[in-house]
């Protein structure tokens, strides 16, 4: 009985992407019929089309967000391997700093500091937005990869230098691929998180970045069912497309020769 | 308080067959070991006590009543084990008395059992902090007042000090003594050092292979073990083959007549101590010194005696070579005839 | 010198970002004092928030915003740590129970309005139902779920993405718990329910805590939700202090800011106490 219950639970919580992935298709759908009226995929055709400029907007959203995750993991290796491995003062307040934009939100954050973006030439253009999207990921992935190198812990590192490896090589061939599982993790919970911003993106990039969020939001806004379904799968398909991809690419990096001395 | 039998138990995990038919009587109030080898099955049978695991068949009887029978809050065998395992999160005070909480003992009654529990393990000046805030032996101490909490009918130690520093361990072995002597619980304490058992336990149950070979006082066991496996767990052992025959004990060291009526192929068993390094004149053999190893308080020596290979310790300060003849005697007397 | 250097040198990229961050937070509470040069404000006054802290409308928003975050994050937890408790409890359960259930966390929040919006609008899904099941007769007898005074859209939308969240949390948390420790509270004569209350509860507690306030500061501070499906009147805090920042009247600047520094004070308090929740997990947990 309470077995069922957790399933009933999680299916209940499943079901309403079943509408969101039959709206594209839908002709008409009267209230009060329970089937719609199918027709063509009016919804995808809108998206597929010259038109729209969709496409050319999601293959800019992603690469944005990619760009964005690899800064934010070069930003977050070193620093989560500080606190991994060494102590020193002021540790507890900077790892208390870096917490911060996982509770306090960023929509305080971004309209206070809008004004000195404007200021530095950093607004309406890509560098303040990919700026502005490093700071929500930054906390996830410094703790994720914290995790990961205080799993591994010091003493294999050591050991490689020990038997004559220097720093590079250490990091190359001893380091990264162990972390590896903490880097993908870390990866996919940024690049989900800075391709899912809209407000952010929305301020700082003046409305002269556009991103995939920012075409979404006004067709759920608008409520227009047809359009804001397809465009949401698409975005779901995206997220689901990149991750799978960059696991692979990642793991496959990381198994190719380059690591075997 | 309560006397344990346990009967005939059997316990097999897929192919892997662990008790094979263990009984044993524990008197009330005796404190009793369990040792073995790993895997001989010793932390299995404490825990089919315990309750923890279910035998495949056998029985275990709390004062000639069935274990299973008992209702939940009587009877309780009490596992300690070398994880300790006390609860995070909650204070000692609140680990020691959490048995008693369960049990809704009244509130008065609850403050006046743990203040003196806490007296007994040295520890009320800590009894708001938490396991973490404590050490190894500080935990085990808090881990063996909140087993007494519940006055169980019997206390099951499970290796409790292997993981504790070995100047830590005699303290705690004083401890544990002095908790059995003041409470007259009965004990089962399961161990792979001979020593401890030795020194704590009124008698001994030595395992092999999921049976118990021997149960008897200490002295027993080591004095007189009823088998070469027996024998060779409770110290070095020298066997000397040999033949009975109207009651002389000949082997290729020599004769000596013992007080045996049966004949034929027998194994004496002499224990290292009982061969002393003598002058020329005193000895009843010789040997030649093949090996020779230095470990402070005593030197260990293998001697080769007529081909046979005697090991014996001394500690005397000489500096034996390779090659020197020794002159040895024997304790013959001492030896216990394995057939 | 270079050794004790040296972690700093490695923390000096997360500090730069951060200290965009920081930047931020103390620009908006200056602004909030009325200080901002470029608009040719430069006296600093405490004006601001007093209009807001007396005004009628920002005090209603401000309950609005507690009532909803603590509604959806009390339910996720609620529901969230029974589920994962129940999934714990029957070792059995299969791969895809155990997987499928993170799929809303990876949804965006504007997708889940967009779920939310589908079924519960008067002509969505729900109301077809209803009125297939005879419940109703037309479609302006199902309640108004979005848009309405009670934030109920916003409330199923952040529960929706806070139930498996807190789900995950708990079960991770729930894995790392010695399970030789109930085995002790058993033999010390404990029943099945009382070793959960006494030892798994209370063990899991900071984190479920932690959870808690990860859902009730970000639904606190979100803005996505409340814009798409909430109520005109009242409104969240971030859609007001959105709607002031964008205004025309750039004298309202500072009250915008004057919310947002409400709503960031309040998310630092919360990270306090996040921050005890924490220290009680590392003692449990080692």
């Amino acid at each position: 009985m309470k077995d069922f219950f957790s399933k009933l639970i999680i299916f209940i919580m499943l079901l309403p992407l079943i509408p969101l992935m039959l709206w594209p298709f839908i002709a008409s759908w009267r209230w009060p019929q329970l089937i719609p009226l199918f027709g063509d995929a009016r919804g995808f055709k809108h998206f597929f089309s010259a038109g729209s400029n969709s496409i050319n907007i999601l293959l800019f959203s992603i690469l944005l967000s990619i760009i964005v995750t690899i800064i934010t993991l070069a930003i977050a290796l070193p620093a989560a391997k500080a606190i991994a491995f060494y102590s020193f003062k002021g540790k507890n307040i900077i790892k208390t700093v870096i917490l911060l934009p996982v509770i306090v939100p960023m929509v305080a954050v971004s309209m206070g500091i809008h004004v000195s973006f404007i200021y530095l030439g950093l607004a309406n253009n890509c560098i303040g937005v990919i700026l502005i999207h490093l700071i929500p990921g930054l906390p996830y992935a410094v703790r994720i990869l914290l995790n990961s190198f205080l799993l591994i812990g010091d003493d294999i590192a050591t050991q490689g230098k020990n038997l004559g490896a220097n720093s590079l090589q250490v990091l190359w061939y001893i380091t990264l691929p162990l972390i590896m599982p903490g880097v993908i993790a870390a990866s996919t919970m940024v690049y989900i998180i800075s391709f899912s911003q809209y407000f952010i993106t929305f301020l700082i990039g003046g409305g002269r970045v556009v991103t995939f969020s920012m075409l979404m939001f006004p067709l759920i806004q608008r409520g227009e069912r047809v359009l804001a379904s397809t465009y949401s799968i698409v975005f779901l398909a995206s997220i689901l497309l990149v991750v799978i991809v960059a696991d692979k690419v990642i793991k496959g990096f990381f198994n190719d020769s380059n690591f075997l001395v | 308080m309560a006397d344990i039998k346990l009967i005939s138990a059997y316990k097999r995990y897929d192919t892997e067959s662990v008790l094979n038919g263990v009984s044993i009587h524990v008197n009330n109030g005796e404190y009793i070991s369990l040792i073995g080898a790993s895997g001989c099955g010793k932390t299995t049978t404490l825990k089919i006590i315990a309750g923890l695991i279910k035998a495949c068949s056998g029985q275990v009887l709390f004062n000639n009543v069935n274990a299973s029978k008992l209702s939940e809050n009587k009877s309780r065998a009490v596992i300690v084990d070398q994880n300790v395992l006390l609860f995070p999160h909650m204070t000692v005070e609140r680990n020691i008395n959490f048995g008693l909480r369960i049990r809704r003992v009244s509130k008065e009654k609850i403050k006046e059992k743990t203040e003196k529990l806490l007296e007994m393990i040295q520890l009320s000046e800590h009894k708001n902090k938490f396991p973490s805030e404590l050490s190894g032996g500080q935990m085990q101490r808090v881990a063996i007042a909140r087993a007494m909490a519940i006055e169980p009918e019997v206390l099951l130690l499970d290796e409790p000090f292997s993981k504790l520093d070995v100047s830590l361990r005699e303290d705690m072995r004083k401890f544990i003594k002095e908790v059995h002597e003041n409470h007259k619980i009965t004990i089962i304490m399961v161990t792979h050092d001979k020593e401890e058992a030795f020194l704590m336990s009124d008698r001994v149950a030595f395992m092999d292979n999921g049976k118990i070979e021997q149960y008897d006082t200490p002295e027993n066991i080591y004095k007189r073990p009823n088998s070469m496996k027996v024998a060779r767990f409770f110290g070095h052992c020298n066997f000397i083959e040999g033949t009975i025959e109207n009651s002389v004990f000949t082997s290729k060291l020599g004769t000596y007549s013992v007080d045996e009526k049966k004949e034929g192929k027998v194994t004496m068993l002499i224990r290292s101590e009982q061969i002393k390094i003598v002058r020329e004149g005193e000895q009843n053999a010789t040997g030649i010194v093949t090996d020779y190893r230095y470990a402070g308080e005593k030197s260990y020596l293998k001697l080769d005696s007529n081909g046979v290979t005697l090991g014996i310790h001394t500690t005397e300060d000489i500096k034996y070579r390779l090659r020197d003849t020794i002159h040895i005697k024997i304790d013959y007397k001492k030896g216990v005839l394995l057939w | 010198m270079y050794k004790k250097l040296k972690p700093y040198l490695m923390l000096l990229p997360v500090m730069v970002v951060m200290s965009v961050f920081i930047l931020g937070l103390i620009s908006a509470v200056l602004q909030s004092f009325g200080y901002i040069p470029v608009f040719g404000m430069s006296e600093i006054t405490l004006r601001h928030y007093i209009n807001i802290l007396e005004s009628r409308s920002f005090l209603r928003a401000l309950g609005f915003g507690i009532y909803i975050s603590f509604a959806s994050s009390g339910i996720s937890v609620f529901i969230g740590t029974y589920v994962a408790y129940l999934i714990y409890r029957n070792k059995k359960e299969t791969l895809w129970v155990r997987t499928l259930y993170k799929i809303p966390i990876a949804v965006p929040h504007a997708i889940a309005a967009l779920l939310v919006f589908i079924i519960l609008t008067q002509s969505g899904v729900l109301s077809r139902i209803f009125y297939n099941l005879g419940l109703i007769d037309n479609l302006m007898e199902f309640p108004e779920l979005i848009f309405d005074r009670g934030g109920i859209g916003i409330i199923i939308a952040y529960t929706w993405k806070g139930i498996p969240f807190i789900m995950m949390i708990t079960l991770g948390i729930l894995k790392k718990i010695d399970a030789r420790l109930v085995d002790t509270a058993l033999n010390l004569g404990a029943s099945k329910k009382e070793a959960w209350w006494q030892v798994e509860f209370p063990m899991i507690l900071p984190t479920v805590l932690t959870g808690f306030i990860l859902l009730f500061a970000f639904s606190f501070g979100a803005f996505e939700v409340p814009f798409l499906i909430g109520p005109s009147a009242p409104r969240a805090l971030p859609v007001v202090a959105y709607i002031q920042y964008t205004s025309i009247d750039l004298s309202l600047r500072p009250q915008a800011m004057v919310i947002n520094v409400i709503i960031s004070t309040i998310s630092l308090m919360l990270v306090y106490v996040y921050i005890l929740a924490f220290r009680s997990i590392k003692k449990y947990f080692g």
